[in-house]
């Protein structure tokens, strides 16, 4: 969906990395299972977070067996067998997936999200009827988060909620037996998740929105005038960095007080480096290119 | 009309204790936080209104020498507008510290006259409610605003620290040698801002 959300590989482990790929590839033969194999191009880095994130707080013991694959059909790759977290990461991805065509429907192309939404009709449909609370709620806090598009929300973190509050959503899978404290622990860590990918995309997106004349809360906070976009984001570059610094430092302080009965490397390599790994980058993204002028 | 001790859940005349403690664990139960991405919302937002009504009027007649937390504050205003914004900054405190960031933005955005304390005040509440961003704007403002009171500045170098120990850890873990350059570089950069602001993270440099 946005991409963000995947480990720093370098400092991984080739048994972690194999985990990781497990994941993958385990969400992706069971979307293809249970909605088609249409579905499984939809596969991405959130949903294989959201499995790897549940199924190491989770008592469940993960099963992994080598598999063939369609992209692969003569080397079988370990893949995790279907278990109640990787499916309800499937669901959940559906269900965005489906959501994401309604976006693009309304601001970018009519004719790719409509065929979208066509396409992954009868599948969101399942998912929903899996998890009927979880679906409205996630309707509802979309259409909060246009709501506030709408309006034009002048400030970033405001904006950031609804999306922010959709992550928790997400990240709330009942099925988990945790205590009170942990569960706040998760809450947070998927709230402030939440955060720092709307605030980043905002920031990623500022060149694409200015051009569509689309709503940017970025541009709103710091009263763009129409003034060069390198200069703008220069101005806002260190707030921005510092805004999302400190979200992650909270996100990786809550990581530590959480009890993982697995997968606690990976998981805090993506926390922690990953996500840092891709703040760098984006930050530094229009730097490059100044230097290529 | 229910009587405040009701609405507490406690018997009539219950002493001061039980009634903070009640209040407390009530303030736990239905804080609108909790609530904030389901359709109990609005339930929630009114009972804590009421819960902080039937709060407030007991620790009222109690006497508990608690001017500031009463409406007298306001009452005051017209006549001394000085005593009654400090008032209300006792009360908003006391929100704060029973993590009813809700109850303390309301009352602080009822104030007019902002000073460096509203700003102060305003950074904690936004800090509570994860609005990071606009939490180090309103930090920063109080501290420029008044660059001598310890309090903001503190404020302002704990959200510093954190991030920058954050980012020293990710350098950490990564550990290649140019990396190392990096980390002094962003120690620096974190000291400069900093002391731009008033505070300093490293006196060395």
């Amino acid at each position: 969906m946005f991409g963000y959300i995947r480990p720093y590989k370098p400092e991984l482990k080739i048994k972690e990395y194999d985990v990781f790929r497990a994941y993958y590839c385990g969400l992706c033969k069971d979307l293809g299972r249970q909605y088609g194999q249409i579905s499984r191009l939809f596969l991405n880095y959130e949903a294989t977070f959201l499995a790897l994130f549940l199924s190491g707080l989770s008592g469940i013991k993960p099963t992994i067996l080598p598999e063939s694959c369609i992209a692969n059909p003569f080397k079988k790759k370990p893949v995790m067998q279907s278990n109640d977290c990787l499916s309800y990461a499937s669901d959940i991805s559906i269900i965005l997936t489906y959501h994401k065509f309604r976006d693009i429907k309304r601001d970018e192309n009519p004719v790719i999200g409509s065929t979208g939404m066509l396409v992954m009709g009868r599948a969101y449909k399942k998912a929903c009827k899996r998890h009927p609370e979880k679906a409205l709620t996630i309707q509802k806090l979309l259409s909060e988060l246009e709501g506030l598009e709408r309006q034009k929300c002048p400030r970033v973190d405001e904006a950031a909620e609804p999306f922010a509050n959709l992550m928790k959503e997400i990240f709330l899978y009942k099925d988990m037996s945790l205590d009170e404290d942990s569960l706040k622990h998760v809450e947070f860590i998927a709230y402030n998740l939440g955060r720092f990918i709307y605030i980043i995309d905002a920031y990623d997106d500022l060149e694409k929105d200015l051009k569509r004349g689309n709503y940017n809360p970025l541009l709103l906070n710091f009263n763009y005038n129409g003034q060069d976009l390198e200069a703008f984001k220069k101005i806002i570059e260190n707030w921005v960095s510092f805004n999302l610094t400190y979200t992650l430092s909270r996100i990786s302080e809550t990581c530590n007080n959480l009890n993982f009965n697995r997968h606690k490397a990976i998981i805090k390599n993506i926390l922690e480096l990953g996500l840092y790994n891709q703040l760098e980058t984006i930050m530094k993204r229009e730097k490059r290119d100044e230097e290529s002028i | 009309m229910k009587s405040p001790y009701e609405v507490l859940g406690l018997r009539e005349g219950a002493s001061i204790e039980e009634v903070k403690k009640a209040y407390r664990e009530l303030v736990k139960k239905y804080h609108p936080d909790q609530y904030a991405d389901n359709p109990l919302k609005d339930l929630a937002e009114q009972k804590m209104r009421e819960i902080n009504e039937a709060y407030n009027t007991i620790m009222q007649s109690a006497g508990q020498n608690r001017n500031s937390y009463t409406n007298q504050g306001y009452q005051h205003t017209n006549q001394n507008y000085q005593y009654g914004e400090s008032g209300i900054y006792d009360r908003v405190i006391d929100a704060l510290n029973r993590y009813d960031y809700w109850t303390a933005d309301a009352l602080l955005n009822n104030i007019r006259q902002r000073d460096a304390q509203w700003f102060y005040l305003k950074g904690r509440v936004n800090l509570m409610a994860n609005r990071f961003g606009e939490a180090y704007n309103y930090f920063r403002t109080a501290v420029n605003m008044d660059p001598t009171n310890p309090e903001y500045k503190r404020a302002l170098n704990e959200m510093a620290a954190m991030a920058e120990q954050y980012q020293r850890n990710v350098y950490y873990q990564r550990s290649s040698n140019d990396e190392c350059c990096q980390q002094l570089c962003a120690l620096w950069l974190c000291d400069t801002c900093c002391e731009c602001m008033g505070g300093d993270i490293c006196t060395c440099m």
